[in-house]
């Protein structure tokens, strides 16, 4: 403290002070208090890291949540939260928050560049979006939009229908698409449930059940082995759910399909199929002779030659699989649907073998949520008739005919499509709570954002993709805004849960929602007024939808009930299958594909990418137990948990390059390369390196996880559309780690 | 109130805007919004939470040091005009201060004050005189470093 000061303050003593004086500015920044309330509350929401919103209570002092807890007796998180999930305060109180709209002052792009940023009015960023959409659509026509965001929430994908947006890009090519494109034609449609606690046999194609962290699925499993089910789980690392499991059975990665394929063909050939299941729900009698011919191709000895697994061992788990159920082998994500070349086939193979095990809706299988039936905004409000969307996709998956019938995707196929296929032709960019890490190979992706006149970025918080923005726009997150979630990853009867503001939106933050709504006034008003002329008005949306589903009288109502549950005896579904030609049964031979030029029937196909003599090693990626993917390593208890990542390998692997635990490595694809420190493992074979996916973000822009740990998805290259069509990949499996590698001491 | 007070209730009431709003000039604000709400970072953060690192717990917005600004202000009939935003910004805490100089409060409340939400404005000084590029923040970050 400054010497004149204190020198003062002793001098004069208490007291001395004569009226007080105005103080110039204090009342712009101060007001009279309204009240002082710092009474310890309690409150229940659902958490939002990822889609099962698992119940949580939260502890709120003064209005700030100084906790978050699960909720117990919750069907979902069963009274817990997962680590993502119990660090939520570290989300919502980041300091590196994106706070204000904000506006770049240099018009040069690019990661060296300072944006010369400036705070803009919501008025003044929804003004200039407006008019820079306008201005691309009059000048180039709707396909020179482009959007990287989810279909959601409804308000969001209402504004991109009624604006006829050609090109809405997501990440679920990465994730689980090949799962909702073949499911459609194979059981009836993708399904989150699996009834693991029922299922006496649980057969795991690499997804590390446990690791994942999901909790509805790892109380599941748990339950699983505890009412005397068998854990079979196939993977080239042994993880935590190897250590779990009743058996783990090490496999060359990117094979899984032909041990699939192989499994099929004995259980087939063997006529150890549930029988009553396959005559009465499925396509089997039809086109029997054509499954028998196909399969019988597919022996154990092949399999073993391809993958590592001996036959013997492929014929036992065959028949056990189909003799010692219910029986289940679940799809999931990143593991089996998005990982490899051969994604779409290994998931059509999967989804035979369910449907063989006759565990389709039964107990013990993969089953249909049963929800509350909750409208969305277009029936709560009817729309004019949206636009046609005509123009080109900039990703090519009007390529892929049955990915188009879904609308999901292609990140994988973005880069390629701006910078090779079509340069030039996207102009303006509204990017929704998506980092450049999402996409492999992510360098290109900052090429292809680069040539793009204008971009929008709304976030919770500051990612690499903020740097080549335009305007940014802060978001809120799951726990300051309110929304009906009806839940279907355990949904045996439905549930759907309030999730509540319950903290007011920090700063000058608002929800996409609400973005959508105030573009639509200025771009597409007609698709943005009620029957009475007045705007949509969001809450008052959320209350007819609350009152329609059956959930209470309004969102208050229903709010106070915290969740609704509605249990009722569970009813196995008779019909499957709803598109034309399949009379409602389940389909192991898919004709519909036939007119669309894909084969009927899984057939094998090998990973993309090999060991060689430049890259003798296979590179594996993996998610954290303790993170989202990209999202969650600023928030600072997981950063200090898993703060980076490192080059896992076999310590022979080690031994041959002369690498030492905690040296720096070089790893090496054809597609770029990265620097990071070996860590030293019996976990993983020694013709593999794995790295963990999520770090690698850009120096400046989070101040716990910048800097950190590299980019795994510099060492995928980008695959095209011709790739996935030559390669029979017709669901688009985005190939998030075929790769091979070499790696060397630094 | 005698005229040193006066003198630095109008110092801090000073400072503390200079915190609280970016200068006229366009350079200088975007200098102010680059140190202290850069949406790629910020190198300045303004929060006495953020640099007050509780036992066990992660440096974050509305920690401890937001409730006890709030009970300050709530002591003296005041709450900060912008709701949702935590109460412990610096330019806040200096302004506050800056009331309690002008309205006679005595010396030992003074001292308290700083004592709970000025000395660790030291750290963030310290940010601004390193990170500052330009002169009306180098200039700022001097005058902090000789009045806190």
């Amino acid at each position: 403290m400054a010497l004149t000061r204190r020198d003062w303050l002793k001098t004069t003593g208490a007291g001395l002070a004569s009226a007080p004086a105005a103080l110039a500015g204090f009342e712009d920044y101060f007001q009279p208090a309204a009240s002082a309330s710092p009474a310890v509350t309690k409150a229940v929401s659902c958490c939002g890291i990822c889609s099962p919103a698992c119940g949580l209570q939260a502890t709120i002092q003064d209005g700030v949540v100084r906790f978050v807890e699960g909720l117990p007796g919750d069907a979902h998180g069963f009274g817990r939260l997962c680590g993502k999930g119990a660090a939520s305060v570290n989300y919502l109180y980041d300091p590196d928050r994106l706070k204000y709209p904000m506006k770049r002052t240099n018009p040069r792009k690019g990661f060296d560049q300072d944006p010369g940023w400036v705070r803009i009015s919501w008025t003044e960023a929804l003004d200039e979006i407006a008019f820079r959409m306008k201005q691309t659509i009059d000048n180039y026509g709707r396909e020179a939009l482009l959007f990287v965001t989810l279909p959601s929430p409804d308000l969001w994908l209402r504004f991109m229908n009624a604006m006829g947006v050609v090109n809405r890009v997501d990440h679920r090519d990465e994730c689980f698409l090949t799962d909702m494109v073949i499911q459609r034609y194979t059981t009836g449609g993708k399904t989150w449930c699996n009834d693991f606690e029922n299922s006496k046999y649980i057969l795991l194609f690499g997804w590390d059940i446990v690791a994942k962290a999901k909790i509805v699925y790892a109380n599941g499993i748990v339950e699983a082995r505890k009412n005397g089910g068998k854990v079979v789980h196939f993977s080239p690392n042994y993880t935590a759910t190897s250590r779990f499991a009743n058996e783990w059975i090490p496999i060359r990665p990117g094979t899984d399909l032909a041990v699939a394929l192989a499994m099929i063909q004995v259980i087939i050939s063997e006529n150890l199929y549930n029988k009553d299941f396959v005559d009465r729900y499925t396509n089997f009698g039809r086109y029997e002779t054509e499954i028998r011919a196909h399969f019988a191709q597919y022996t154990p000895e092949w399999a073993e030659q391809i993958s590592g697994v001996k036959a013997a061992d492929i014929r036992r788990i065959a028949r056990e699989f189909a003799t010692q159920g219910p029986a289940i082998a679940p799809a999931h994500k990143k593991t089996l649907c998005a990982n490899y070349m051969n994604g779409s086939q290994l998931v059509h193979a999967i989804s035979i073998l369910n449907i063989l095990a006759g565990t389709i809706d039964r107990p013990g299988g993969r089953y249909f949520p049963r929800t509350h039936s909750i409208p969305g905004v277009d029936a709560v409000y009817p729309p004019p008739a949206y636009p046609a969307r005509t123009g080109r996709r900039v990703d090519g998956r009007d390529r892929l005919p049955l990915v188009n019938e879904v609308d999901a995707g292609m990140f994988s196929t973005l880069a390629d499509g701006m910078l090779n296929k079509y340069p030039g032709m996207i102009k303006f960019a509204f990017w929704n709570a998506y980092t450049i890490l999402a996409f492999p190979n992510p360098r290109t992706m900052e090429e292809a954002m680069k040539t793009v006149d204008f971009t929008v970025v709304m976030d919770f918080i500051p990612t690499d993709t903020v740097s080549m923005a335009d305007i940014v726009l802060p978001s809120t997150m799951y726990l300051e805004v309110n929304d009906a979630v009806a839940r279907d990853y355990n949904a045996k009867y439905p549930q759907t849960v309030a999730r509540a503001a319950i903290s007011p939106p920090a700063f000058e933050t608002r929800s996409i929602g609400w973005v959508a709504i105030e573009l639509g006034k200025r771009l597409c008003p007609d698709y943005f007024k009620t029957p009475d002329g007045s705007w949509i008005n969001p809450a008052t949306l959320l209350d007819e939808k609350v009152k329609r589903a059956g959930l209470g009288e309004n969102f208050a109502d229903f709010r106070a009930k915290g969740i609704v549950e509605t249990k009722q005896p569970f009813t196995p579904r008779t019909s499957f299958v709803t598109v034309s030609g399949a009379d409602g049964k389940c389909q192991i031979y898919v004709p519909q594909f036939i007119a669309r030029g894909v084969d009927p029937l899984p057939k094998w196909v090998p990973k993309r990418e090999m060991p060689n003599e430049h890259y003798p090693y296979y590179f594996m990626t993996f998610i954290p137990a303790i993170h989202k993917r990209n999202t969650t390593q600023n928030m600072a208890i997981l950063n200090e948990i898993m703060p980076t990542n490192h080059a896992i390998i076999n310590p022979a692997l080690a031994k041959k390059h002369g690498i030492s635990q905690g040296q720096k490595v070089l790893v090496r694809s054809r597609a770029g390369q990265i620097e990071l420190p070996a860590h030293l493992s019996e976990t993983v074979p020694p013709d593999v390196v794995m790295v963990a996916h999520g770090f690698g973000h850009a120096s400046r822009a989070l101040s716990l996880a910048g800097g950190k740990g590299a980019r795994d998805g510099d060492l995928i290259a980008n695959p095209s559309i011709d790739d996935f069509i030559k390669a029979g990949n017709y669901a688009g499996s985005s190939c998030i780690m075929d790769a091979v590698c070499s790696i060397e001491p630094l | 109130m005698s005229e040193m007070r006066e003198h630095l209730a109008q110092l801090y009431a000073e400072l503390g805007q200079a915190l609280l709003k970016p200068p006229e000039e366009q350079e200088a604000a975007i200098e102010y919004y680059r140190l202290f709400f850069n949406p790629q970072g910020s190198p300045c953060p303004l929060w006495q939470s953020v640099y007050e690192k509780e036992e066990g717990k992660p440096p974050q917005l509305f920690g401890e040091a937001h409730h006890r600004a709030l009970a300050w202000y709530r002591r003296y009939g005041f709450e900060p005009a912008a709701k949702n935003e935590p109460a412990d910004h610096l330019g806040l805490l200096l302004l506050f201060y800056a009331k309690l100089l002008a309205d006679g409060e005595p010396a030992d409340v003074l001292e308290k004050f700083e004592d709970e939400h000025l000395r660790w404005a030291e750290q963030f000084v310290e940010r601004l005189r390193r990170e500052a590029r330009h002169p009306y923040f180098q200039d700022l970050a001097r005058r902090l470093d000789e009045n806190l």
